[in-house]
């Protein structure tokens, strides 16, 4: 390894990596951080970080983040419901199963029972719901609920190898509220829905 | 003992300083590394203030954690792991898409487009910038410093296989837009 080298990078007689490399590794910020590091350095942790467990107040905080998201949601469906061909467009298919599974957080988190029971009353006839939105957005809203569903596998299988490592249990603190913030806007939108026949 | 001072110190010593609480090491510590460890979180959000942030972020946690370094690797690397994990972490909490964005490869063609029509080079440093963020965050960490595609693909969670795929997408964009 070579990251403590001040110079250059890995050139490896390419033109474009010798140029790149050239590039200084330092650059100085435009104002000195210590101070508000020193700071940071007297508070404590938050006692979310100190204690990795999902509450009640996690799924509250996410379904005010939902607000947004849902917003953005409904904008879509109703652009999508108002634009001639593109909820009938034969070459967008959309998938018949559900991209979220049931329990398949991995194996690292135990995730408390309140948001468990959340999630669950959440995931209730996922299917259906995604059925009921416009094939372009129901690809979206799997391809983000994927999305999430693969950053999970990897933050876990990450914590395998470094258990205690606090950035790694925020990241899937912060994966777990996306899924939930998806989860509760997927049944708030679709909830004024019909079913697409 | 002033940061100065502590700056003629090894990492190593500072280290073991800062490790019983002697904030005045970590002090030293900072000095000697923020520059690079600013400078990755810089290329890797392209905003200064985010990048800020990021940065002392990295120190804040890195204080907290001292406890569970363990010296196998270096003290720039270790903090450049945690740099890493906090600007990714960053971009997860603040980038959710439920609407899209462009296709990458349309940006890509458009960008394209307009380098190719009689446009003057343009600097490493910006060229660098715009590219699409797998590519980028694999060139930063390989091409500027250093890590190996093990190490890349560890920092950033993703396969060695993947990493090699993104810096070959890295090199054939850059070289594009820099019109080599």
């Amino acid at each position: 390894m070579n990251s403590e080298r001040t110079t250059s990078g890995n050139g490896d007689g390419d033109a474009v990596l010798r140029a790149v490399g050239q590039l200084p590794q330092s650059i100085e910020p435009r104002r000195d951080l210590w101070p508000a590091i020193a700071r940071g350095l007297d508070q404590p942790a938050s006692t979310r970080r100190a204690r990795f467990e999902v509450s009640w107040s996690f799924a509250a905080a996410a379904a005010v983040g939902c607000l947004a998201l849902g917003a953005l949601l409904g904008y879509t469906i109703m652009h999508q419901r108002t634009t001639p061909g593109l909820t009938t467009d034969p070459n967008i298919a959309a998938s018949n199963q559900p991209t979220v599974q049931q329990a398949s957080f991995g194996n690292y988190a135990a995730l408390g029972p309140e948001y468990e029971r959340a999630r669950a009353a959440l995931v209730i006839d996922l299917a259906e719901r995604l059925d009921r939105l416009p094939p372009v957005t129901r690809l979206k809203v799997e391809k983000n609920l994927a999305e999430i569903q693969r950053a999970v596998t990897e933050i876990n299988a990450a914590l395998e190898q470094a258990p205690g490592d606090s950035l790694l249990q925020e990241l899937l603190m912060n994966a777990y509220q996306d899924e939930l913030s998806l989860l509760a806007h997927l049944n708030q939108t679709t909830g004024s829905l019909p079913a697409r026949t | 003992m002033t940061a100065e001072a502590a700056a003629t110190d090894s990492d190593e010593q500072q280290v073991e300083r800062a490790r019983l609480g002697d904030r005045t090491a970590f002090e030293g510590l900072y000095r000697a590394h923020c520059g690079r460890v600013y400078g990755l979180c810089l290329r890797l959000t392209r905003d200064a203030a985010v990048a800020e942030d990021c940065t002392q972020e990295t120190f804040i946690s890195a204080w907290r954690n001292l406890a569970r370094f363990e010296g196998r690797s270096a003290i720039g690397t270790w903090l450049h792991r945690i740099a890493v994990n906090v600007a990714l972490g960053r971009a997860r909490r603040g980038g959710l898409e439920v609407v899209p964005a462009p296709e990458e490869d349309d940006r890509e063609e458009t960008t394209r487009a307009v380098i190719d029509d009689d446009t003057p080079p343009i600097d490493v440093e910006n060229a660098i910038a715009s590219l699409p963020e797998g590519a980028r965050h694999v060139l930063v960490l390989y091409g500027i410093y250093g890590y190996t595609h093990e190490q890349a693909a560890d920092m950033l969670g993703i396969a060695v296989g993947t990493c090699k795929a993104q810096l070959h997408r890295a090199r054939r964009l850059l070289r594009e837009r820099l019109n080599a």
